[in-house]
Parts: C-alpha cells; structure tokens; sequence
C-alpha cells in the first residue's frame, strides 16, 4: 500500500469532528498545503472552506498505520518554513515534496484525501453542478430515459452472419 | 460439530450461487460455505451522497485496498501486473459489478482448432446453450434477440436498457463506422421483474445498485436457492480440503469467525472460489499424496492465468455526456473485430463497449493536477467523457500464474496469492488494434480528443483460467463435468476452468457452466 493511503478505512462527514491526531501547527501547515492543492477562485472555494484537515486527522485517527507517514510529510513542509512562505514559493516547495522519492507517495495519499473532502462537500457539489451539469444526487435517485428504440438495429440486422461456425 | 452434505460448494458468488440454486431444485441437500458476508443494504456506497467517496474507500474492487476481514492478501506482479478485483462477499465479485452479460461464440470453445490459439474446450457452445437461456432468465437480463455476429437465440427476458443521448451518439457513431454492433446485454432489469425493480439509470452501477434493479447473485440465485433448502454458512474461511483414505474428497475444514476450526463433509466437493481463489485453495491443500498441491499431478493448478487483454479509450467531446445517469456498462458493444482475421497481424479479436463517463472525484484524481489549473481542468473534462473499453482475448500461457504467498497471510495466517502476468506478443498487438478502433469510434460518435488507459496495469476484472477444464490430464485440471482429473468427486465451477476466455465478459458463462455442472452432478449422483 502507499504511504499514507489510509485504504479501505472510511470516514463518513459527520464522523469528522474535533482533531486528535495532529497538532494545531500540523494542521496549519495541512491547511495551507490543502489550499495550494486546491486553491479557491470567485467561483470554486478553496479546500480550507470543506473540512480537509478535519477528514485527514480523522482518517488518521482511524488508520494509525498512516500516521509516520503524512506527519514526516508535514515535519518536512515545517522545516522548509513553508507556513512562511508565499504562494509561489509554497508551490516550489510543494513540487519538491511530491518529486521526492520517499515522501512523493505520502503526497499523493494527502492528495486523495485532499480531493476526498472537498468534492463530497455540498457546497462544492453545487458549484460542480452549476459549472459542469453534473449532478452528484442522481446516481442516489435516478434519472428518466426513453427506452430504446430497436429500429436503430435496422441495419446491422440486416447484415449477413459474422460468427464463424465452429 | 461437523456439518455433513451432498454436495459442499466452496464459494457463493456467481458460480457457487447458480450451481447451488440449480441442485436445489432437483432436490439435492446443499451446504454452501462463503468466507464473506451479505453485504448490507446500507454499505451500498450509491446509497449515500458521499457515495464517491465510498467507493474509492470500503467498496475497492482491490481487496489490497479495501481490506474486508475476509479478504486474504493479493500481490501483483510482472510486466503487466493485474490489478487484480475480487469481492468476498455472498455474491462473490458480482457484488461491484456492471452487469455485462455475453454469451461466448461457438469460435471461443475451438480457439487450437480454428486459429492455432490456446486449447480447445471439451465442450462447445451447445452444450451450454440451453444453461445460458436458462441463466438470463433467472438473472433477468435486458437485451434483444437478432445479433448477427452471434448464433440466433431466443428472444431476451426484457427489452434493451435506455440508451441516453450518450448512448445515441456512440450508436451514431458506430453507424457512421458501417460497423456491426449491437445493445449491450447486461443483467439490469429494464422493466419490473421478479420482484426487482425496473432500472432508474442511476449509473455508475459498480458502485453498487440501491434500487436492486442490477442483477447480482445474491438478489437472483440466492433467495431462491434459500427458500429451497440450501444451507449457506457465511464467515467461513476454509482452509483445506480433506481426502479419504481411498484418495477421494471427503469434506474440508475451515475456520469458523471465532477462529475455531471446523469440519464439514460431503459425498461432492466444489470450489467456487474464482481465478485466485480456487487456485489458492488447491494449492493450500497439499498432501503427501498431492505434495505440489491437490489435484495437481500436471502442475497447472494457478497457471494459465488469463485476465483479457482490458483497456479503456476516454473520448472527449465539446457536449455534455450526462456521466450522471445511465447504466455505465451500457450502451453498445462491437463485435466486428472478434473473429480471427488473417489479414490481421494477431489471432483471435475483441470487443469495444461503448460506456458513460467518470464521476466527479474520480475525474479530478485522473485529469486535473493540483495547483492554479485545477478548477479549469476539472470542468474540461467532467461530464465531457465518455469511455470505450476494449477486451481481448489473451492466450492461456502457462508462466502467467497464480502462486501462494507466504510471506503475506490472511486474518487465520493462510497463505495470500500472488499473481504474475505479463502481456504476450499478440496481446499487445490485439491491444494496440484495440485502442486503434476505439480512438476511431470516439472521434466517429464526435470526440474532439482521447486519452489511453494503457497497459502498465491491467484492468483484472477477469480472472480466469487457473484450474483448466481440457481432455488431458497431464495438461488440465479438470474434465468436461468439471471433475478433477485427479479427485473425480472434487469439482472446479468457476472461471478458472476456462480454457480460453473469450472476449467477453465471462460471469454468463461462469453461471451457465455452474447450472450445467450441477445438472452433471445431479445426473451421477447414484454413481458417486
């Protein structure tokens, strides 16, 4: 498994609450990484407006395995002063930290996470929905077709055989 | 105490279902012992409007990532490591599933004979014709009779499943293409039907159904097969398969959840178990009678592993594809490049199904990197996608195997698998002709662009092959009743038995060979 891939361990949006896994400098550091990740515009909000660094303690709380991982992840971004930093920079140090060998993986896990939180957010589903018509409700509740009209087979139909005999 | 049958069927997915359902009807005392669970309504991720989160998380089709307590360890190895999908669960891997339901050519069961490809079946497409007549009833598969690439059938149970404007514009294009095709056969309830609604296009449909219109074993076979006597145990991890001292099987042990190991007996024993499953399993039950594992005196037992050659084209197209709705493993399917063409520089073919497209979440991880462009990317590429998937038929080759890993161990310290693949010269080029026509058929239905799965990882949905069905003893397991050449009373009734594997998706035939099998079983029951 990656690092820091919490896997088949599932936390459901009322499930994220209070932080027990990291501290309040891990999770300003998990914030303003989620938010290059993500970065809001006029239209689509910023990662830090969905509970990310709440999903990432939570699932962190319920996968201890991840742990080292994505705390070795944010002790690197910690000792390149990233909180410090500017966005662009932030960026620089950011694509360090996912070119790297050993924390490149812990990266995309904290990724997945990232995209995990914010897209199951209503709000973004929403602005999902407005932006692209895609609509997150109807795989729940279904959507009326017409049903198929055999005509359309008309011609293949009418083709000779293409099997061969055996 | 031990628990004593007719016929133990080891597995209650696809196969183990049917099989167990059809000796039920004649009358047969059945006991069916499933390592996995029912799978509760509730855990259907589709269920639940964060269902695309679920999905990637509890409901992986990768038993590596979701990890079920009774999910046992796979590791992928080779060229092509398989990203190898198995659900344990009653309703085995037809849990997380679409639906597609083909039947196998006549060609498929003669791929020596006609192309020099593989080995022929023992059997033919007349021998499972009626079980698969049978099997789309009972499964309720939509479709529609007529298909010239296919012998002629009765008509289909219920009519086509609804197409979508997605599912117009790939007929369009296959239309523009002058090429045969045909509506995806799929096991979705079109109309009401015994009990399962009437299919509301919900889409995305391995994510599982919360409407029930989507056939799986465990809402078709099972019920019925519970009504009629069947005993199906769940939780029960079987760890070896037991002889008596004439050399016959006899019964299995296995561990109950408390971790205690129990006994059961039969006059029968089945595996169901699947391509990784049935393999491991034979190979766990070594004996000094059997010291390279049960039932393998040819040494094929896990070989031949075959698993399709599987890969997806993404069109893109400047309109919506209404990737919301619709029954993803719909809508057409072609079957113009499935025979062998000797103009061609590779044996046998495949299909191209014509699909929906990506969710969300899942269009963000694939398409749009993260930073300042992501927003944009997104909103390039969700609800513009539509997918053609290609699957070939890839040669049975013997160094393609499934082998026990001991270094990695389930809950009760059973040795995991380990899957080794690597694609063939003509795999390759049936793939690369495989995306070839799917590239023309995304821009013949309008796509402006694509993008390639590949084939670093393949697709493994399928898997198939590891205990073959064949005449020879010294080169297959078992026989054309599914008998072990070996152990005549032990049976192997699941894809692994396939000699070739088609270019289809092989869950009808898994379910028609397991109707015929237990029809075979039934009928030699005084002998034995």
């Amino acid at each position: 498994m990656r690092a820091g891939d919490a896997g088949g361990v599932y936390v459901a949006p009322e499930e994220v609450g209070e932080p027990r896994v990291l501290d309040a400098g891990e999770r300003a550091i998990l914030g303003a990484w989620a938010d290059r990740l993500v970065p809001g515009d006029g239209t689509w909000p910023p990662a830090t407006a969905t509970p990310v660094v709440g999903y990432v303690d939570a699932l962190m709380d319920r996968a201890p395995a991840i742990v080292p991982a994505v705390r070795s992840a944010l002790a690197w971004l910690a000792w390149r002063g990233f909180l410090g930093l500017g966005a662009e920079a932030q960026v620089t140090v950011l694509r360090e930290l996912e070119a790297d060998a050993a924390l490149g993986p812990v990266f995309f896990s904290v990724l997945e996470m990232t995209l995990e939180a914010y897209y199951r957010d209503p709000a973004v589903e929403a602005v999902v929905e407005a932006r692209t018509g895609f609509s997150s409700r109807l795989p729940m509740t279904g959507t009326p077709l017409p049903p198929f009209d055999p005509a359309r087979l008309d011609r293949v139909r009418a083709l000779p055989p293409r099997h061969r005999p055996a | 105490m031990t628990q004593v049958a007719d016929v133990l069927v080891v597995g209650g997915g696809a196969a183990g279902a049917a099989l167990a359902w059809r000796l039920s009807q004649h009358g047969a005392d059945v006991l069916v012992l499933e390592q996995g669970d029912w799978v509760p309504d509730d855990d259907i991720p589709k269920r639940h409007a964060d269902w695309q989160v679920r999905a990637r998380r509890y409901w992986s089709p990768s038993a590596e990532r979701r990890g079920w307590p009774a999910d046992y360890p796979v590791r992928n190895l080779g060229a092509n490591p398989v990203d190898a999908f198995v659900y344990s669960a009653v309703g085995g891997s037809a849990t997380g599933w679409g639906g597609a339901f083909w039947r196998f050519l006549p060609s498929d069961f003669r791929g020596a004979t006609l192309d020099g490809f593989g080995r022929d079946w023992p059997i033919g497409y007349e021998d499972l014709e009626r079980y698969y007549e049978i099997n789309e009833a009972e499964m309720g598969m939509s479709g529609i009779a007529g298909d010239p690439t296919a012998p002629p059938t009765s008509e289909a149970p219920l009519p086509p499943v609804s197409m979508g404007a997605m599912g117009e514009r790939w007929i369009d294009g296959l239309e523009r293409l002058g090429w045969y095709w045909w509506v995806q056969h799929q096991a979705i309830a079109s109309r009401d039907y015994r009990g399962r609604p009437a299919c509301t296009n919900n889409g995305h449909c391995t994510y599982g159904c919360p409407t029930g219109a989507l056939a799986t074993p465990a809402n078709t076979y099972w019920p019925e097969a519970l009504r009629n006597g069947v005993r199906l145990q769940t939780g029960a991890r079987v760890r070896e398969i037991t002889l008596d001292t004439r050399g016959r099987a006899d019964g299995v042990l296995y561990h109950a959840p408390d971790g205690s190991v129990q006994r059961a007996t039969a006059r029968v024993v089945v595996l169901a178990g699947n391509g990784l499953g049935t393999p491991r399993l034979l190979l766990m039950s070594s004996s000094p009678a059997f010291p390279d594992g049960l039932a393998n005196s040819s040494g094929m037992v896990g070989r031949n592993l075959m698993v399709h050659v599987q890969t997806t084209v993404i069109g893109h197209f400047p309109e919506r594809t209404g990737a919301d709705h619709g029954p993803w493993g719909a809508t057409a399917t072609t079957r113009h490049f499935y025979e062998t063409d000797p103009s061609r520089d590779f044996k046998r073919g495949f299909i191209i199904t014509a699909m929906r497209g990506f969710d969300a979440l899942d269009t963000a991880l694939q398409t749009a990197g993260w930073g300042e462009g992501h927003h944009a990317a997104l909103e390039h590429h969700l609800n513009h996608e539509a997918v053609c998937w290609v699957c070939g038929d890839d040669e049975p080759e013997p160094h393609n195997r499934v082998e026990l890993d001991h270094e990695r161990t389930d809950g009760f310290g059973l040795p995991g698998v380990v899957t080794h693949y690597a694609l063939s010269e003509n795999s390759r080029r049936i793939g690369e002709a495989g995306i070839e026509k799917a590239t023309e058929l995304c821009h013949a239905a309008g796509a402006d662009s694509v993008r390639v799965l590949g084939f670093d990882t393949l697709l493994g949905w399928h898997l198939l092959g590891t205990a073959r069905m064949g005449s020879d003893p010294e080169d297959s397991i078992v026989d054309a009743w599914h008998r072990c050449h070996d152990v005549p009373n032990l049976l192997v009734v699941d894809g692994s038995v396939m000699a070739t594997g088609a270019s289809v998706n092989p869950t009808h035939t898994v379910q028609a060979l397991a109707l015929r099998a237990a029809d075979g079983i039934w009928e030699r029951r005084r002998g034995g």
